[in-house]
This record gives C-alpha cells, structure tokens and sequence, in this order.
C-alpha cells in the first residue's frame, strides 16, 4: 500500500512529466488551446503510455537482458511504440467511430511524442526512490506509467484552462502564442514546485 | 552557391527550428539549466541530424514510400544507440548530464522533421548542409539560453562560478520555460524588424524604379 | 497471385527494405557494442579517479549481513582503500528535496577509529530540482564539519535536522541536508564496523 502511494504521488505531482521532467512538451504546447482537445489528447497519452509500458517492460526484462541485447533497447522501444499506435488507431476505428473522431487524430503524433519513450525509458532504470523499499516489478511499471499518463493529463486540463481564458486578452505580437504560452506555463511549473516538499 | 548558402540562413536564422519553429522541445527546457549539457546535447544533435540527414537522402531511391517513417525511425534510432554508446564510453560526464534525454533525440522532431521535409527530396550534399546549419541553429540556441539560465540561477557560466547571488528558479523548469519562451519573442521581434525593414527599402527602391521611368 | 507477382510487388519490397535496414543497424551496434561496452569495474574506476584524482587499490566488502538501514540514509556498498587505509563508502541520503541523493563518502581512519570524512562526491541525485546548485567547496566544508564522535539524536546529527543552516547559502539547503543524512549514516556504519572488530 505505501509503495502504491509513493508510486501514484511521484507520477502525479512531485515527479509530474511536464512541470518537473519536461518530458511531452510538444503536445503539452500544441495541443492545449481548447479544453475538449487537450482532454483527448490526455487520455491517448495515458492509454498509449500504460500499454506500451506493459508490453516494453516484459520484452526489456525477459527477452531482451536474458539475450544480452539490452543496448538495442531504443530501436525495440520505438518500434513497439509505433505499431501499438497503428493497431490501436485501427481498433478505435473498428469499435467506436465516434472516440475515433474525437480522439483518433492525436494517436499519429503519440509516436514522436518524448513522454511515451520517456516512460518507457524510466521504468527499466533506477526506479528505486518511488518504490518505498519494495522491488521493481511489471505491476508497479505499468501503475507508474499510468498515473504519470494522469499527471500528463491534469497539466493539460489545467493549462488548456488557462489558456481558453487568455485568448481574451490582448498580447504583444512579439508575445503572442508560444511565448505566452511559456510564461503561462512557467506559473504552473512554480506552482507544482510547492509539491516537492512532499516527503514519501 | 546561393542555395547554400541559403539553406544556411533558413536552418541558422530564417527557419531556426528552436526558435522559429519550436521543435524539439522537451531536451531545449530540461537542459538549458546548465550551459554545459545543453551545448552538448546541441553537439549531440548536429552529429546526428547531419549524420541522418545524409544517410536518408542517400537511400531515398531505396526506401518505398509507403515505410519511410519507419524506416527513418530506424536509421535515426541507430545513430542515437551509437551516439550513446560512444558518450558512455569516451564523455561519461556529459552522458550522466543529459541523462534520459540522450535516448530521446529519437523522438525530437527535428530530426524527423528534417528527414521528412528535406531529406528525402534532396541531394546527398545539400542535406548535409541542411542537417549541420539546422544542427547549430539548435545548438546556438540552447547555448546562448543555458548561458543566460545558468548565470541567473547558479551564478557560473559552464561551471566556471561567478556570483554568489541566484535566483533558484531559474535552476528548474520554470526558469527555463521564462528564458525560452522570452528567447522567442525577442528572435521574433528582432527577425520582424529585420524583415520589415527589409520590405521598407524594397518598396522605396521600388518607387524610387518607377519614379525613374516616369521620368525617362 | 503467383511466386513471382508476390516478389515483386509493393508489399515485399516494403518488408524487404525495413528488415534489411533493421538487419545492417543491428549488426553494426552489436558490432559496435563489442568495442564501446562500458564493464562495471570501469564505472567504479572512474567514480574512484573522480574522487581521489588518481586511481587507487581498493576492495569491496560484504555487508549483506550488516544493518545497513538507518533512519535517514542507507549504506549501499563499503570498500577499504588500501593505499591509506580509509573506507570508501557509497551511502544514499534522505530527506532532501523531493528526492534521494546517492553519494561516495571516504571516512579517515586514524589510529584504527574513525577520525573524519576526507571527501564527499554526489553519484547521483534522482528528483532533486537543486543538486546543480551544490559545489564542490560546499560538499568540502561539509566533510571538514563533519564530527564523528557526536551521537545521532533521533536520527540527525546537532544542526543538520534544520534545512539551510550554514548551508543556505549554497541555494539547495534540503539536498544538503540529504548529503548530510548520507554522511553520518557512513560515518556511523564505519564506526559499528570498525567497532565490530573488524579493521585489520
């Protein structure tokens, strides 16, 4: 139970993948002018980041250290990456043409995106400071991803908010858009720095 | 000559990615806390974009259209893994700096981006150049940032300590989301100025043209 | 379709192209790896040439058997150095800031007891946003105070339970007092060591 606790506040606020490891800024950005849209995008992020973890863990653990071939690891990550991506698209299209709509056109970019690779990268590593003294294993690989996913999403919520609320003001060309953008999300960054002081 | 040196400009100035296009972000805001690792990854990227740049521009008649992006994925993953082999063995200092993002360059979209927009409808040299001007665009970029990011919040330029006063912001996310995103708006005010003063002495030559054959 | 037809279309020049590629990046990094493959006993030389500058005979010990858990840092590995007779301890320190600091620790011996710490070099800082901000003097005039003889009192040391302290001014108080942790848990592990009977 403390280790679960120690893995979800990690992913969610004092190891957040935007404001604290920087990871996904690409969609964090581009993606977060409209509420409904930074939404979608959260949500496919966090279902691609939980599976792909599930599926890159097991391969890195049983396959591919047994086999001494652990320094292929980014070729084998991405590729398993991309063609989840793909087969997810084709199953959400299958099943639900409506999610397909709302949600299908974020899954092409999830391959580029850093925070997929980055979660998928983080768990094979040291891990040790989440864990509360219990051992790495597939379960808390995929918890950790997923509530990282979640954490990815509260971000996107919060600055989609933000920004929904900016566009009524006036900026300076210079300023508009990405630059706002920054500074706007230099304050939530400040803001989730408060969260560090949280001891696990 | 002048496409060289126009493709030059674009990756340096006209088309920076980190500046004017805003790609690549995630290693731009994790490292420019430090000058050091970010010159590094910039160096890092230059080796590997220009690398992949040549590679992929090299193999376009080999490559079908319909597998490229996985294809450049590949080729692009493979300069990475080597590239990090390389760090860890002969720079361990750098490779510990930069620490997840080294694996990342994969999915920096300017190297696919690269690949995709130039690389695969040029020749061999031309992507070469693009590659190396768009690769020190990228690392000029993080530099001057790392620099201005690492005096205000450690008070020492590439480790080399200067000042006792900081400002602990500027050491973490949040420094360096102010410093790129003010970076920006002043390259974007500095290249509107440019352009529109560009644009005010081609009109008056323009008129000045006509005014001429009025008088002729 | 026949043999032939198959060999020639689109399909399998598509997967011809990507498993040749795949198969020539392949071979080429594992080729590669056989040159650039980075030993664990060249890891620890150059943790050791970072501390002492040059590079010096050490042994590991066995702690497996010991208590190795202290209230606020935890002794991961123990060597002796055999060129001077200190101890070279790898000790992870809490309490920092948000985060886990793992650092080297050489304790002085003197007359066969504890007498000091010589050095102390960060190894790695998982999670902590300030760690950058920690010099070498800092971490110098640390080791200069740090007293052996005192008693640990609830888990701390006189002056190290505060954040900042003397060490404000470095601008990453909690990460000191992280290091501080790891430096009397080592302090502390070598003198129940030594008190053991151990020390030849």
């Amino acid at each position: 139970m403390g280790t679960f606790i120690a893995i979800v506040l990690a992913a969610v606020l004092t190891n957040n993948f935007i404001t604290v490891k920087t990871y996904g800024i690409c969609p964090f950005l581009g993606v977060s002018k409209k509420t409904q849209s930074a939404v979608g995008m959260g949500v496919a992020v966090t279902i691609v980041m939980a599976l792909a973890t599930l599926v890159t863990y097991p391969v890195y653990e049983y396959v591919m250290v047994p086999l001494g071939i652990d320094f292929l690891e980014i070729i084998f990550f991405i590729f398993i990456i991309a063609s989840l991506v793909q087969m997810l698209e084709q199953v959400i299209k299958k099943v639900s043409p409506s999610l397909y709509n709302t949600m299908g056109i974020y899954l092409p970019l999830i391959t580029t995106n850093c925070a997929v690779l980055g979660v998928t990268e983080l768990v094979i590593g040291d891990m040790s400071q989440f864990l509360a003294g219990a051992s790495m294993n597939i379960g808390w690989a995929v918890l950790y991803a997923l509530f990282a996913g979640l954490g990815f999403t509260l971000v996107m919520i919060i600055m989609s908010g933000m920004r929904e609320k900016l566009n009524y003001y006036k900026t300076p060309k210079a300023l508009a858009g990405f630059p706002t953008a920054m500074i706007t999300a230099s304050f939530i960054c400040m803001a989730f720095m408060v969260f560090t002081y949280i001891q696990i | 000559m002048n496409k060289y040196k126009r493709i030059t400009l674009d990756g340096l100035i006209f088309q920076n990615p980190t500046l004017m296009l805003v790609l690549g972000t995630c290693p731009t805001l994790g490292l420019i806390s430090s000058a050091t690792s970010a010159a590094g990854m910039g160096l890092t990227v230059v080796v590997i974009l220009t690398l992949s740049n040549i590679i992929i521009s090299a193999l376009k008649k080999l490559i079908p259209n319909e597998v490229r992006i996985p294809c450049y994925i590949v080729v692009i993953a493979t300069l990475v893994t080597f590239a990090r082999m390389l760090l860890e063995k002969f720079v361990p200092d750098l490779y510990d700096s930069l620490g997840g993002f080294l694996a990342l360059i994969v999915v920096n979209c300017i190297i696919l981006g690269r690949a995709e927009a130039f690389a695969n409808k040029h020749t061999v040299l031309e992507s070469a150049v693009d590659g190396l001007a768009n690769g020190l665009g990228f690392t000029c970029a993080l530099t001057v940032m790392g620099i201005v990011c690492e005096f205000l919040g450690s008070g020492s330029i590439f480790g080399l300590h200067i000042m006792n006063f900081t400002i602990g912001m500027f050491a973490t996310p949040a420094g360096s989301f102010i410093i790129y995103g003010l970076s920006i708006a002043l390259f974007t005010y500095i290249i509107n100025l440019f352009e529109q003063r560009k644009r005010v002495n081609e009109n008056r030559l323009a008129r000045e043209n006509l005014l001429d054959k009025e008088a002729a | 379709m026949t043999v032939k037809q198959f060999f020639k279309s689109t399909a399998f020049k598509c997967v011809a192209t990507l498993m040749g590629i795949l198969l020539v990046c392949g071979v080429f990094l594992t080729v590669m790896y056989g040159f650039l493959q980075v030993s664990d006993e060249e890891r620890f030389d150059r943790a050791i040439q970072k501390i002492y500058g040059k590079s010096v005979e050490t042994t590991q010990i066995d702690i497996s058997e010991k208590e190795t858990s202290f209230e606020y840092s935890d002794i991961l590995e123990l060597y002796k150095v055999e060129d001077d007779g200190n101890y070279l301890v790898l000790a992870s320190g809490k309490e920092g800031f948000g985060g886990v600091v793992e650092c080297w620790v050489v304790v002085k011996m003197e007359n066969g007891a504890v007498a000091g710490v010589n050095k102390i070099s960060v190894n790695k800082a998982n999670g902590e946003s300030y760690i950058s901000k920690v010099s070498q003097g800092a971490l110098d005039s640390l080791a200069q105070k740090a007293d052996p003889d005192e008693e640990l009192m609830g888990g701390y040391k006189h002056g190290t339970k505060e954040p900042g302290g003397d060490y404000v001014q470095t601008g990453a108080s909690y990460s000191m007092r992280a290091i501080s942790n790891a430096v009397n848990g080592a302090m502390e592990f070598v003198k129940a060591y030594v008190a053991g009977g151990n020390n030849q």
